[in-house]
């Protein structure tokens, strides 16, 4: 699994949503969590963090004032910083033309709410995983 | 035909919405509480008015149709589902208690968008207002409403409100 320091960004405009998440982060022992309640704000700390202390993993809503989710990874995956960087939708939009919207456009995995917080670990693992799959020769 | 009887055509209050938003509501807050989340029968009314502790309000069209969706709870109610949700032992409405009622406002308008957008409806997706303390929301013009009571284990009561414009 991920290092124990691995920083995580949440970003949902709602702090209980936040809250949840950190939470179950908490459980597989991530601590190191910076949150954001907009696009905006998390483009500005994933900015801030670039030399220093740099973000390893986003979860994001998909709705939210000011940029949404899907505009924070689109800016994202423009970005020769943090197009690398894992991307967790976490979003009450469930519809196929958004899920495939969001995976089209760089999204690593994508969670429906409501969720049970055993997602987070799920999908998590999955994550890590898919970065350490063995490339084909 | 009466503006009422036009009004209570509207597609917004029509059987399928109905039952997407009662599905959206069950599988939400069951999700999320832990709990057993009971629908009891449906009211029409003709003017809306509601009178709640706290309730998160969203606006929700879909193509020429709008309307509002209201979901509310009894104090003791919210405060079960925020401490089942975040572990914690709340027992006033807090900003965090309150914050929680957006929140699921969002995840019912959009678990319900998504059923009834693959019907061919075309909802949109819009970010909730919450409201607290003693209130009663009223809309001047006749606006058939219909409200959903639901029970969490026999035990905590909250509702929905849909109404059209």
């Amino acid at each position: 699994m991920f290092k124990p320091e691995t920083r995580f960004l949440v970003v949902d405009d709602f702090f209980s949503m936040r809250k949840i998440i950190k939470n179950a982060l908490a459980e597989l022992g991530y601590t190191n969590v910076v949150e954001a309640d907009d696009g905006v704000s998390a483009l500005k700390i994933l900015n801030d963090a670039k030399g220093s202390t740099p973000i390893d993993f986003i979860f994001s809503d998909w709705n939210m004032p000011q940029m949404t989710g899907f505009e924070l990874l689109k800016e994202c995956r423009k970005d020769e910083d943090f197009k690398k960087i894992p991307f967790v939708m976490v979003t009450a939009e469930g519809e196929q033309k958004q899920i495939l919207d969001a995976i089209k456009n760089g999204c690593t995995e994508y969670i429906i709410k409501p969720f049970a917080p055993a997602i987070i670990k799920e999908k998590v693992t999955r994550v890590y995983t898919k970065l350490n799959a063995p490339k084909a020769a | 035909m009466s503006a009422v009887k036009v009004a209570i055509q509207n597609p917004i209050l029509n059987k399928e919405v109905i039952e997407s938003f009662i599905d959206g509501v069950q599988k939400t807050i069951s999700m999320m509480s832990g709990g057993s989340v009971l629908a009891q029968e449906p009211k029409f009314i003709y003017q809306f008015k509601f009178a709640s502790e706290v309730a998160g309000v969203v606006g929700i069209s879909s193509k020429e149709d709008k309307g509002i969706l209201v979901l509310s709870f009894d104090k003791d109610c919210i405060l079960f589902v925020h401490n089942k949700m975040l572990g914690e032992n709340a027992t006033e409405l807090s900003p965090s208690v309150v914050d929680i009622v957006g929140e699921l406002t969002n995840i019912v308008y959009g678990t319900a968008k998504t059923s009834l957008n693959a019907q061919g409806f075309q909802f949109q997706m819009a970010i909730p207002t919450i409201v607290s303390g003693e209130f009663q929301l009223t809309k001047k013009s006749l606006s058939p409403t219909v409200i959903v009571p639901f029970m969490i284990d026999d035990k905590y009561k909250f509702s929905i409100a849909l109404s059209v414009e």
